[in-house]
């Protein structure tokens, strides 16, 4: 209990630095601990993901009150309402709002999985494969069409994901496919190095062409009135679009704050409100599929699987026991997160500027450390090196697009594969 | 950027320096036994586990010494790959899994007789094999639902991917959560002519690694805890030469 303890406290910090970080989120913040989260038990990991779930969506709201550009998908809603305030100089508002309604989302997810735990193992037995191959379908379609970029060219990295993830052999024929005869690639293509060349260079990349300027700080701290019950219908929204995969907290927090906007008196606040508490309750909810079914329905959840397994963890209706004694720590998190994201506001904002003047510095510690481990841990040095080089260059070249779908194709292809064969068995 | 470049490969470079811990290679799937049997043996050993998913990635793992495995009596036959060596000096552990049949339809072979059964089991080769001959026998066409682990075979059955299910006896608890589950058929009792036997080897090793593996394998094989687990599996590390006799037993029933 200890060690997860340390781990919650761990990913809170770290979560309340990569949520500052526009772009960065959940899947830099467990990227860059890996060669620390890699050394400890799953359920220390699954504490450290739950605690950066929490922190980066009460920090990811700083930026998109300060500059109107959100810290990432989740946090659109309080970029557009919340710059708007702080331009007409009643930020403090928009930063109340996004503080406590951030902690009713995150208490409210808290007591439906305490209070539910066993009605949702049952929900999920019905579970099988040919559900799995539905899911996968319906993730894969709503990662490609809620895309930033063309669809064509979202499904293209979804397929090259796969194809990446095909080559090796076959765990069930042991048979070999894209080999072309080459003896490195039957190791298969590791994992780290299509997260790190493919997803984190280009991130990083971007994230570097942010323009940040000094941040005009907040002189009161105000809170607004009425949000509690937007927050409630947040909160209840996000918890189930949370189990969505592909768009999980991102819908949840859009949907929220547009019904509060259509159905609520003087809705600006109370739109900030609900999406903030959609936001927190959904990042929780996600973890369902995850714990329960293997898969993983979000970028940083992929890392987090392959983390987790490494470290013997064995999905099934059984493993969201493991989240249980996490969640009696998150409501200090939230907590401690509430107080820093309002009495704090100021301090984050700095910790953004500092951030733009020595980003060269702290995302080249993050990279070289990620990469050495990486291929410190790998059996095979020389072959990961090669990889890494090979799709680093290619991250680079591809530093303009979304690169995530080729994170999805990388694991759900491979899963679709394999469900898909089986549902053809069992409807033949 | 150029300093930065300079570190990354200099970071690249040292960490190629450092010397190796013991490999774990596990040849099995990533929720299988094979791994939960590694993840618990490596728990008190200072090692670097690999997740080789196959034994022709594991036999590549294993070129490089210094390795734990377990090795299926399965494997040897297939010439397709490099199979490691299994001799007295390196066998640390044995395990014969006995295997059983259940069924959420069926309470016998003869309710079978003449019907195309969809059974959830692994997908590979010797299990096809064992389960068309056994279809031959008591006239039933099994129509394999293929899965990379006992893991996810059980879970796949409990999710009604498949009517019946042919998996190891350590996985019979959690199939009888399904009320309606009824298990009719035990390698145990001699029902089933099929059973698995893994070696726990030791591959270009000291032989004090052997002698500490072994002697783990029997601490914790004599536990509570891994009688749960493990239940229908047994266990042999005190005499390496039945141990091995058993196993080349077994290479010799999947080679026929």
């Amino acid at each position: 209990m200890i060690e997860v303890i340390l781990f919650t406290i761990l990913g809170t910090v770290s979560g309340i630095f990569f949520g500052l970080i526009p772009g960065a989120g959940p899947f830099v913040a467990v990227a860059a601990m890996t060669p620390l989260l890699a050394s400890y038990s799953a359920s220390s990991i699954i504490a450290y993901y739950v605690a950066v779930l929490i922190a980066t969506n009460y920090t990811n709201s700083v930026t998109a009150i300060l500059y109107g550009i959100p810290g990432d998908a989740t946090a659109i809603s309080t970029a557009r309402y919340g710059h708007a305030f702080f331009r007409k100089g009643y930020g403090s508002y928009a930063v109340s709002s996004n503080a406590i309604s951030s902690t009713i989302g995150v208490i409210f997810a808290t007591l439906v999985f305490l209070i539910f735990y066993n009605n949702i193992i049952s929900v999920f037995s019905f579970y099988n494969s040919m559900l799995q191959t539905l899911i996968i379908f319906l993730a894969i379609i709503l990662i490609t069409f809620f895309n930033k970029q063309n669809y064509i060219i979202s499904i293209a990295f979804f397929v090259f994901g796969t194809v990446l993830s095909k080559i090796g052999i076959d765990p069930v024929t042991f048979k070999s496919w894209g080999t072309f005869g080459i003896d490195w690639l039957t190791y298969g293509i590791p994992f780290s190095a299509v997260m790190i060349g493919l997803y984190l260079v280009p991130e990083i990349l971007k994230i570097h062409s942010l323009d940040i300027k000094k941040p005009k700080q907040i002189t009161k701290f105000n809170t607004g009135k009425n949000t509690l019950i937007p927050s409630l219908l947040g909160s209840f929204i996000g918890f189930w679009s949370g189990l969505i995969p592909g768009i999980t907290n991102i819908l949840g927090s859009y949907a929220s704050a547009k019904i509060v906007k259509r159905y609520f008196r003087l809705p600006n606040l109370k739109s900030i409100a609900a999406a903030e508490a959609a936001n927190n309750s959904g990042a929780l909810s996600s973890l369902l599929p995850l714990l329960i079914l293997a898969i993983p329905i979000t970028g940083s959840e992929v890392l987090v699987y392959y983390l987790v397994l490494e470290q013997g963890f064995t999905f099934n209706s059984q493993s969201i026991y493991t989240l249980i004694p996490i969640l009696y720590c998150v409501p200090f998190i939230a907590l401690f997160c509430m107080f820093i994201s309002w009495y704090g506001f100021n301090l984050l904002s700095n910790i953004v500027y500092f951030y733009k003047n020595y980003k060269w510095l702290i995302n080249g510690i993050i990279l070289t450390t990620i990469c050495t481990v990486s291929i410190a841990i790998s059996s095979v040095k020389v072959w990961m090196i090669v990889c890494l080089f090979v799709l680093m260059v290619l991250g680079y070249i591809l530093r303009y697009r979304d690169t995530t779908p080729i994170l999805y194709g990388f694991f759900l292809g491979e899963l679709l594969y394999e469900s898909l064969t089986r549902t053809l068995v069992i409807i033949s | 950027m150029k300093r930065l470049i300079i570190t990354f490969f200099t970071l690249f470079f040292t960490s190629a320096a450092v010397a190796e811990p013991l490999q774990f290679i596990n040849a099995g799937s990533e929720q299988g036994v094979f791994r939960q049997i590694l993840t618990d043996i490596g728990k008190t050993i200072e090692h670097n586990f690999v997740q080789a998913s196959n034994p022709i990635v594991a036999s590549k793992y294993l070129q490089n010494g210094n390795a734990v495995t377990i090795w299926s009596s399965e494997w040897p036959s297939n010439t397709e790959f490099q199979n490691p060596v299994i001799n007295q000096n390196n066998i640390a552990a044995l395990m014969t899994y006995e295997t059983v049949m259940c069924s959420r339809k069926f309470s016998s072979f003869e309710e079978m007789k003449g019907r195309d059964v969809k059974i959830a089991t692994w997908g590979s080769k010797p299990i096809a094999t064992f389960l068309e001959q056994l279809g031959k026998q008591i006239d039933v066409n099994f129509v394999v639902v293929p899965y990379d682990g006992s893991g996810s075979t059980t879970r796949g059955y409990l999710g009604n991917d498949a009517s019946t299910v042919f998996t190891i006896t350590s996985r019979e608890t959690a199939l009888i959560e399904d009320n309606k589950t009824k298990c009719f058929a035990y390698s145990e009792k001699g029902d089933l002519k099929f059973r698995f036997v893994d070696a726990i080897i030791t591959v270009g090793t000291d032989n004090s690694v052997t002698q500490k593996i072994n002697s783990l394998i029997s601490d914790l094989s004599s536990t509570a805890d891994w009688s749960d687990k493990y239940s229908g599996s047994t266990v042999y590390t005190k005499d390496s030469k039945e141990m091995l006799i058993i196993f080349n037993e077994a290479v010799k029933n999947f080679s026929n």
